[in-house]
């Protein structure tokens, strides 16, 4: 139940819901939690509702933090 | 698959766990602990403890919403299921919960009991439509994150009319739970650990880092109150026996408090003395 997973959304249904795939595997969730949703987009998937969308920038700004935490190291 | 490959670079990752360890004090030991489940998943899953030094220790707390519920929660479920004879629907991880006399819901289950494993409340409130001749009770726990789609399918319930299916509310918020481990004697015998730079108390710095927790303000309220349990909070009432209908008893108002994504109409429960089968007693207080 803890399990939150990234899953990609393929397509709109009515009612709020979508269908998403995860490596192949394809479930209808809910998006009635998440605004503006779009094919194509990465939503965190819990208990089969769509939390929070996933964030571009967001993930570029940690894997910049990433990469200049490591930058001494780096070849 | 984009930004999803690039956080699972062991690569990047043995460079990450090179430079925790340059930065540690030597003859310094850190303890860190993660909040959520799915952290100690990834966490073991990925074998994070071994990549990181010696001195740096990771400890699994406060205790997943499964764990920490008190057993006669669960025993009101097993009742529900054997006695009231209702389809007692509820997440994988409560099945195996010891309760009373040797039980459990699986093994109640077996005894006859109609006991349903399911992924998504909207499972449960599918099986209340499908079997509107039999009560459906949907067993629902979990933190602040699992606790909006709960809300939601008790909308739904009471927007499509149903009238046999119920909710027990096993939803605890977590910013209570958090504040009476910083403030034991243990946790502030470890000091704090300062973050970019800046030397904070641990409170605000682990504040910050508590996900979809509510204001500040909050976290005040329910530091101030973690020290006087008794301070004029009545007890929250424990589940109630029976079946409650879904229907709500006064307008819904507001947003939800502390939750991730807000259900409108849901509140959290202010002043409430909650239960965990591990701390004990907790205070919680809601900003109303």
């Amino acid at each position: 139940m803890c399990l939150a997973i990234p899953v990609r959304v393929v397509e709109l249904l009515s009612d709020a819901a979508a269908l998403v795939d995860l490596d192949g595997i394809r479930k209808e969730i809910s998006l009635a939690l998440v605004d503006g949703v779009e094919v194509g987009d990465y939503v965190i998937m819990h208990v089969g509702y769509a939390l929070a969308r996933l964030d571009p920038d967001e993930a570029e700004r940690t894997l910049a933090l990433f990469a200049a935490a490591t930058a001494e190291q780096s070849p | 698959m984009k930004y999803i490959d690039e956080f699972r670079d062991g690569a990047l990752a043995h460079r990450l766990a090179t430079a925790i360890a340059a930065e540690t004090e030597p003859g310094r030991t850190y303890h860190l602990m993660e909040f959520c489940g799915g952290h100690t998943h990834a966490i073991s899953r990925y074998g994070i403890t071994d990549l990181l030094p010696p001195s740096v220790r990771m400890i699994h707390g406060p205790g997943c919403p499964v764990c920490v519920l008190p057993i006669g929660r669960v025993d009101l479920a097993i009742d529900l299921a054997l006695q009231q004879r209702v389809i007692l629907a509820t997440y994988g991880d409560c099945l195996r919960v010891p309760a009373s006399n040797g039980l459990s819901l699986l093994k109640a289950k077996a005894r006859g009991g109609d006991v349903r494993m399911v992924y998504s409340p909207a499972d449960a409130l599918t099986l209340a439509q499908a079997h509107p001749e039999r009560e459906v009770v949907f067993f629902a726990i979990g933190f602040e994150t699992t606790t909006p789609p709960t809300a939601l399918v008790i909308k739904q319930a009471a927007r499509l009319g149903l009238t046999n299916f119920s909710v027990v509310c096993n939803h605890v918020l977590t910013p209570a739970a958090i504040t009476n481990i910083l403030e034991s004697p243990e946790v502030r015998q470890l000091g704090t650990l300062p973050l970019d730079d800046h030397r904070q108390p641990t409170l605000r710095v682990l504040c910050r880092g508590v996900p979809q927790a509510g204001s500040d303000r909050g976290f005040r309220a329910a530091r101030r109150d973690a020290g006087h349990p008794d301070a004029g909070a009545p007890d929250q009432p424990g589940p109630r026996r029976g079946r409650e209908r879904v229907h709500p008893r006064r307008q819904p108002r507001g947003q939800s408090q502390g939750a991730g994504p807000g259900v409108r109409g849901v509140r959290a429960a202010p002043h409430v003395r909650v239960a965990w089968a591990g701390p004990g007693a907790i205070q919680c207080v809601a900003h109303p």
